[in-house]
Formats: structure tokens, C-alpha cells, sequence
């Protein structure tokens, strides 16, 4: 890619971004002023999501992930977002991928998934790299690990990859959004893949087999690394509650997830038990072993036990109660714990440190350039 | 080769390690830490282990039936606690040490598969915890005598061996009681007997008989009598001052499990002494035999250059010493 083509790309993207943060990420409603007509209009904001999203689900409508991840930040924020800038500055960083990929391949990689692996490679590369042009000019900066809210927890809307697309700021949930995102255009292969409290991308090459790719860090962690730093416990994996690849349908079920916690978020955490069972019920019915579903899943039916059990009807109380049960037994099943605190501070911590030490070198990134 | 390559790079990157970093699962019982499987060398858990109790989005849930047990709105205090047990207790990480001596135990179990009968200090053999024996000071006027179980004594036995090993360390010194032990299978108390106490000002030394075959017979020969004086002595240097040394000749039985009868008809009972061949060298009666075993037990001692006014030589007063048996077998019946 020439010079001149790429320095319009940045400017572009500098451009979009302050469009976009002027429009979409405007002051999030205050919670104090939910009069019936905010609600209505979010919900129904939430449930054309919900539609189309299961449409999806229901090959009614063709897969798309880059779709559904648009569907539920649009939802959090109140219809606010224009889908084709958003595909556009998807296009940008496309096009980024394709110029960097085009002068620079991988080296010694000569397997018949070539292209393919060049192409993620190259993502990966855009992704944690400073991108330089022949004149040692700087054309794109590297995402990075949004430490001051990793959890958005201050402001949710931090966890979106719209957010990441415009402040290059991400965490471990709209990084591997995005990289999904952008091997879903490309047509090349990546899954999705989770451990407690983390999702990362794993990848499967003719050289290696399976390796993992870690974005927040920028990293390519062995297997081992994981299971010893990322409290899994060997059953976790053989139930396939972690480490293990998602479809794409299952991503996309994923995202109805996401759909649900956006909406207790942005109403309450008891606002309309009826619509978080409906996303519950359908992300379980493709992926049934998927964590944060059961676990909401779970927390909804403890609500409905208890607030029947306040109002004396024991049948209701009693059926919810046997659900609550049975939603703790198959996690004990798939021996599901709570990460302790503790363990959690350790893993914020050591993004910093440890950078080399359980990198798998196996995997090759090393360019050449044309020149 | 590039497979053969993968393969080494993971098994290379399973590190034994023996390292400040692991948590010791042993440091409660004061040993080091064992060799342990590691990746992250201790810093993170690695051991993920089955608690009866689960955290589960913040509630306590039993894993066998999955109902709750309490919630963090509900408990917060107890959730706390359950965050910070997240340890297992009966779990072995390592084989028995021990385990080459107990071909018929699996190297995974606890004193013996018997955890109510047994107990097992520090990780090697379990001992009796009840049974076996019961504990006092030969010395008929024991004052503060302890009971302790037969396993506590092979505990303090092994902890007196090893400061002795090692040639320092006191741990020995703080027992407040003579330490005598009398094996289960045994009505008699064994030999060997003479651990004393150094806190105490006064050294008390008992000359003991083995029950064996039924009849009594002296197993103090000469040689291990010298060998234990020795020893004794030995004790002795380190003191400041030399204490005073009370000999008291004893025989005695166990009260109610006598055979033969009460310590006085055991006192004038008839008994051969056999020379260390195995020859009979003279008869004579219990009393006879430990009184003279004193005499030359103080002989000795005055050769070892113990001044002779440190020394007391007493009679075992057999009387008194069966009442307070008595009285002690009553008051635990009481309670």
C-alpha cells in the first residue's frame, strides 16, 4: 500500500472516531429518571436485538457475528449507532490488514494454510504492533488493554468493540471480539475460546495444531500456561466448560448473553425476569454447557424462588427452587467454582510482568518485507 | 522432528520445583516442602480442589445435592471465611515416606487406615491414640505426672532423638515430666526408662524390670548399664549445676491387670538374674535385686565423678504407691 493511502486511512479512522464519540457515547441515561416511556422505548430497542439475533439463530437469517456484536451495542445505547459506519470503519482496519499483509509475509511458513495463517497473522500484527511506513512514519498504533476500567465496571460501554474501534482502548472481551470480527470478513479461521473471567481466540495451523492468541497482552500462550494461571481445573476442560472452540452459531449465542447483561445493566438487575430468561433459555439451548448463561441463569431463578416465597406461594416457590437446584448441580458437574479475588488481582496484575516468560515460541510471526 | 520437538518443549515446561514460592501443604507439621509439580512456581493455584462446599455466583452450595447454604446478602461473614478455606484438609499430596515398611497399606492412607484408633503426629507411623499406655513417673511420689498416649511418647521420643541427632536444639528440655512409657502388651514398665527432667532440680533415675516369659528377669546387664549411665551423664553436662540425683529401686504393676498381684508381693517375689549368655547366675527375690542394681548404679555414678552427697538413694515405697494407683484409676472411672 502506498504511503499516501494509508495516511488518509488514519486520518479517516481519527475522523470517524470523533463522529462517533460525539454521537453514540453521549451521557448514559440516569437510572433516576426511568419513567415508563424510557423503559418502554429500551426494551423495545432490546427486543428487536433479541429478534433478529435469534433469527439468526434459527437460520432465518445468515450468520453474522460482526452483526450481532453491532446488534447489542446499539440495544445499550439507546439505537444511537449507524451500522454503516461501523461496517466501514471495520473496512478500514480490513484494508490495513490487507496492506500490511501484502508487503510483509510470514517467513518460512510454507504450508498449504498459508494464506490463511498469513492473514491472521497480519491481524494479530495490526492488532499489537505499531505499523510504520518506508519513511519510518507512524500509520497505526496498537490496541490497548483499557486498565483503567478493564471490567466496565466504571462504564460499561468500555467493554464494546465499538469503543475499542474509536479509542483503541479494549479489554478481554471486545479485543477477541474484534479479531473474530475481522477473520469472520476475511473468511479465514478463528474460534473464540473461554476461561473463568477471559475470553481469548484459539487457531489451528498445518504447522502446529492448535495455539492460542491472547490479545490483551499481545502474546501467543501455551495451553499449560493457562490451565496453571487461569484457575481451571482439569474437569473444566473434559466438560468443555473451558478452552474449548465455539462455533460460530455459538458465538452469536454469545452475544445474546451479552444482549442480557446490556439490559440488566442498563435497567436493573430485576427488570423484566421474563426477557433474560428468554436470552438465557436460547443461548443454553445452543451452547448448554455455556457458563455466564448458566450462572444468570441461575441468579434469576434464586430471585423468582425468593420473591414467591415472600408472597406465600410455595408451588411456585418450590418449582423455582428444584430449577436453582439443578442449574447448581450441572455447574458442579462441570466444576464451576468462583474465582477468588485474590487470584483475580494476581491475573490483573501480571498482564505487565512476565511478558516473555510463557510465550509459545513456536509460533512464528516473523515478517519479511518486500523491500 | 518438528513433532518430536513439540513434544520435548512440553514436557520441558513441567519444572519440578522446590521452591520458597510453593505453599508447603506440610508446615503445619514442621516439615519442609516436598518436591511438587509446578508451572507458575506457586504463584497462582494450581490445586483446584473439591470442596463439600462450592461458591457459586456468590452463594454457598453443598456439592453433593446442590441446595443452598447460605448466600453473601444473607452471610457475607461466612462466605469470607469460605473464600479464605479454599484448602482441603485430608488430601495426600505426596506417597507415605514411610510406605517401604507397610508393603500391606496402600502409600495413600492415614495411621494405618484407622483414623479413630490412631493418630499419627508427623507423618511417619500412626500410633494408638488411646490404648497402649498410660504414663506416670516410676517414682512413687510423682508430683505433676502427666498421662500421655503411646502416641504422643514416640512423638517426644522421635523429637529427643532428633535434637540429639543434630547435637542442639532444646525441645526435649521442655518436657515438664520424666517421660516414662509403658508398651501395650507389657504389664510391666520397660526398660530404658531414664529420660529426665532438666527444668526440674532433681534427677530421678528408675531401674526398671521387663516383664518377659512370665517371669522377671534382669535385662540391665552390665554392658548396657554402663552405656546408659553413660548417656545419663552425658545429660548431666548440660546443666549448670549438678543437680540432685535421686535413685529409686521400683518394680510395679499395673494395678488391676496384675497377674501376679500388688507391687509389694511383686517386691518379694522370686526371680532368676541371668548373665548376659543367658546363664543363671543367682536368685533372688525383685526387691533384693533392684536394691543391689541402685547400690551399684550409685557406685558408678561417684566413678563418673558425681559428687556422692548429690545423690540419694531411696527404697520403692510399694505401699504408697499402689494407693495412688488406686486412687487415680478411681477419679478417672469418676469422670
Amino acid at each position: 500500500m502506498k504511503q499516501k493511502n494509508l495516511k488518509k486511512l488514519s486520518n479517516i479512522i481519527l475522523l470517524f472516531s470523533l463522529i462517533i464519540l460525539g454521537n453514540g457515547f453521549a451521557p448514559a441515561q440516569n437510572n433516576n429518571v426511568l419513567d415508563s416511556i424510557y423503559v418502554k422505548q429500551t426494551q423495545q430497542n432490546f427486543d428487536n436485538a433479541y429478534n433478529e439475533i435469534v433469527a439468526m439463530l434459527d437460520n432465518k437469517q445468515p450468520l453474522s457475528f460482526k452483526r450481532a456484536v453491532f446488534l447489542v451495542e446499539n440495544a445499550y445505547l439507546n439505537d444511537s449507532l449507524n451500522y454503516g459506519l461501523y461496517v466501514e470503519v471495520i473496512n478500514l482496519y480490513k484494508k490495513l490488514v490487507l496492506a500490511y499483509n501484502k508487503s510483509n509475509k510470514l517467513l518460512n511458513y510454507n504450508f498449504a494454510d498459508s494464506t490463511n495463517e498469513n492473514i491472521n497473522a497480519s491481524i494479530f500484527k495490526v492488532f499489537t504492533d505499531t505499523l510504520k511506513d518506508e519513511n519510518n512514519k507512524i500509520i497505526s498504533l496498537p490496541f490497548r488493554y483499557n486498565f483503567e476500567d478493564a471490567l466496565g465496571s466504571k462504564d460499561y460501554e468500555s467493554t464494546f468493540v465499538n469503543y475499542l474501534l474509536f479509542t483503541k482502548k479494549g479489554n478481554c472481551h471486545s479485543l477477541p471480539y474484534l479479531y473474530k470480527i475481522l477473520t469472520e470478513e476475511f473468511n479465514t479461521k478463528s474460534y473464540l475460546a473461554l476461561a473463568p473471567m477471559h475470553i481469548y481466540i484459539k487457531q489451528r495451523n498445518k504447522n502446529i495444531g492448535w495455539y492460542n492468541v491472547e490479545l490483551t497482552s499481545g502474546q501467543y500462550p501455551k495451553d499449560a500456561y493457562l490451565i496453571s494461571t487461569g484457575y481451571i481445573s482439569h474437569d473444566n476442560i473434559i466438560s468443555g466448560l473451558y478452552m474449548d472452540t465455539l462455533s460460530l452459531k455459538q458465538s452469536i449465542a454469545m452475544c445474546l448473553m451479552d444482549l442480557c447483561q446490556a439490559y440488566a445493566k442498563k435497567l436493573n438487575q430485576n427488570a423484566s425476569l421474563n426477557f433474560q430468561l428468554q436470552c438465557t433459555d436460547k443461548a443454553l439451548q445452543i451452547k448448554p454447557n455455556y457458563l455466564d448463561a448458566l450462572l444468570r441463569k441461575q441468579r434469576l431463578h434464586k430471585t423468582l424462588w425468593l420473591s414467591y416465597q415472600k408472597q406465600n406461594n410455595t408451588e411456585f416457590a418450590n418449582s423455582n427452587k428444584t430449577t436453582y437446584n439443578e442449574i447448581n448441580n450441572k455447574l458442579i458437574q462441570l466444576d464451576y467454582r468462583d474465582v477468588p479475588l485474590e487470584t483475580f488481582q494476581k491475573w490483573y496484575t501480571s498482564y505487565q510482568q512476565n511478558k516473555s516468560k510463557f510465550q509459545n515460541h513456536e509460533i512464528n510471526t516473523n515478517f519479511k518485507s518486500n523491500k | 522432528m518438528q513433532k518430536l520437538t513439540l513434544f520435548f518443549a512440553t514436557i520441558l515446561c513441567y519444572t519440578v520445583v522446590t521452591s520458597q514460592n510453593v505453599p508447603n501443604p506440610y508446615s503445619s507439621i514442621g516439615k519442609p516442602t516436598p518436591k511438587m509439580v509446578t508451572l507458575s512456581n506457586g504463584a497462582y493455584d494450581e490445586f483446584l480442589l473439591k470442596e463439600p462446599i462450592v461458591l457459586i455466583n456468590g452463594d454457598a452450595i453443598k456439592r453433593e445435592t446442590g441446595e443452598l447454604v447460605y448466600s453473601q446478602e444473607e452471610n457475607p461473614k461466612e462466605i469470607e471465611k469460605l473464600k479464605k478455606q479454599q484448602e482441603e484438609k485430608f488430601r495426600f499430596l505426596s506417597v507415605d515416606p514411610v510406605f517401604k515398611s507397610f508393603p500391606f497399606l496402600t502409600p495413600y492412607q492415614y495411621a494405618s487406615n484407622s483414623p479413630i484408633v490412631n493418630i499419627d503426629f508427623d507423618g511417619m507411623e500412626g500410633f494408638n491414640a488411646a490404648g497402649g499406655g498410660y504414663v506416670t513417673s516410676p517414682a512413687s511420689n510423682c508430683n505433676g505426672c502427666v498421662p500421655i498416649t503411646q502416641a504422643e511418647y514416640q512423638h517426644y521420643q522421635r523429637l529427643y532423638e532428633a535434637d540429639k541427632l543434630k547435637g542442639k536444639g532444646n525441645d526435649w528440655k521442655k518436657l515438664p515430666y520424666i517421660l516414662i512409657y509403658k508398651p501395650s502388651g507389657f504389664t510391666d514398665y520397660g526398660s530404658g526408662t531414664y529420660y529426665s527432667a532438666p527444668n526440674k532440680p532433681k534427677l530421678q533415675v528408675s531401674l526398671a524390670t521387663q516383664f518377659k516369659g512370665g517371669s522377671y528377669t534382669e535385662i540391665l546387664n552390665e554392658e548396657t548399664l554402663d552405656k546408659q549411665i553413660n548417656d545419663f551423664v552425658d545429660q548431666l553436662k548440660s546443666y549448670e549445676e549438678i543437680p540432685t540425683i535421686e535413685i529409686t529401686t521400683f518394680t510395679g504393676k499395673s494395678g488391676s491387670k496384675s497377674k501376679t498381684g500388688s507391687t509389694e508381693e511383686v517386691y518379694k517375689q522370686g526371680s532368676n538374674i541371668y548373665n548376659p549368655d543367658g546363664t543363671v547366675n543367682k536368685k533372688g527375690t525383685i526387691g533384693e535385686l533392684m536394691e543391689k542394681r541402685g547400690e551399684t548404679m550409685k557406685k558408678k555414678l561417684i566413678d563418673k565423678g558425681i559428687p556422692e552427697d548429690k545423690i540419694i538413694l531411696k527404697k520403692g515405697t510399694h505401699e504408697n504407691d499402689d494407693k495412688n494407683r488406686k486412687a487415680t484409676i478411681e477419679a478417672k472411672l469418676e469422670s
